[in-house]
């Protein structure tokens, strides 16, 4: 990931589970994937199937990820989000753990 | 893998705002007191040991939560030993030699550093609560290994504190 790219991943991390969640010291790829995976959560509990698309077949690679993350990250910024604020607090918490060992445990 | 999301939409009467009024709620073998004027319910389950369900409130014209999530049997983390030594671990700030202490250590930086922390125990339960400056968290554990982790935005620790009364009486007040 690029500098820009971490910009906007941070941006999808922090607006789901809070200011200050991650740096660009601390974002990595495995954070990056965790954010997806939730994202990919939170828009099943909101009916909101635009958020992030999700490729057939198996575990999509690290570039779609940081794309979809990119596009997300312009959207929150713009305030296009259309997601529940009860479905991203529900899967925030469910992953809170994994994120937090995905941005420090490496 | 398979995961289900159910949304229950619940419009209750009154669009009012947060009040004391509080009903039982009962998961994961528990039984908790929540304010009873819920806006929405979400419910979460991945099938990674992981069922969450959330309630939505409105307090002052803006949008709060209270989420349970079960974690018993979590395999995401290595805890080394029981998961209430661990969590105990984590908030007292003592070192447990046989523990993760390097989750031990991050989860600290999430829960403990700069935030207002308090333990206390019942008879059978360990209590953790960590509050930030925006929302706060509590980890229920036991000898057996249940784990249950809530997050809210809108309550105090006095409101935590009723809201787990059924626990039993905290053998430290």
């Amino acid at each position: 990931m690029n500098y820009h790219e971490k910009e906007e991943v941070i941006r999808v991390i922090n607006y789901i589970w809070g200011q200050g969640t991650a740096t660009q010291h601390n974002v990595s790829t495995r954070a990056a994937e965790v954010a997806y995976e939730a994202l990919v959560k939170v828009q099943s509990c909101s009916a909101s199937m635009d958020i992030v698309p999700r490729p057939a077949g198996g575990k999509p690679a690290i570039g779609y990820i940081v794309k979809q993350l990119v596009g997300v990250g312009k959207r929150i910024k713009a305030g296009d989000t259309n997601i529940y604020y009860i479905c991203k607090k529900t899967v925030a918490l469910s992953n809170r753990t994994a994120i937090y060992l995905a941005l420090h445990a490496g | 893998m398979l995961r289900a999301f159910i949304t229950i939409l619940l419009f209750v009467s009154s669009q009012a705002a947060y009040s004391q009024d509080n009903m039982g709620f009962f998961y994961a073998g528990l039984k908790f007191k929540i304010p009873s004027n819920i806006l929405q319910i979400a419910t979460y389950n991945d099938h990674e040991g992981s069922d969450s369900i959330a309630f939505q409130y409105q307090k002052n014209g803006t949008e709060k939560y209270i989420a349970f999530n079960e974690i018993t049997g979590d395999k995401l983390i290595d805890y080394g030993c029981p998961v209430r030594v661990f969590y105990d671990s984590v908030f007292s700030g003592k070192n447990i030699a046989e523990c993760n202490n390097k989750v031990v250590a991050i989860l600290r930086d999430v829960y403990v550093q700069g935030k207002e922390v308090k333990q206390w125990s019942t008879s059978n339960y360990s209590i953790n609560y960590s509050k930030g400056d925006d929302e706060t968290f509590v980890y229920i554990s036991n000898d057996e290994g249940k784990l249950v982790r809530i997050g809210s935005d809108l309550l105090s620790y006095q409101e935590v504190k009723k809201m787990l009364a059924s626990l039993g009486a905290p053998s430290i007040p």
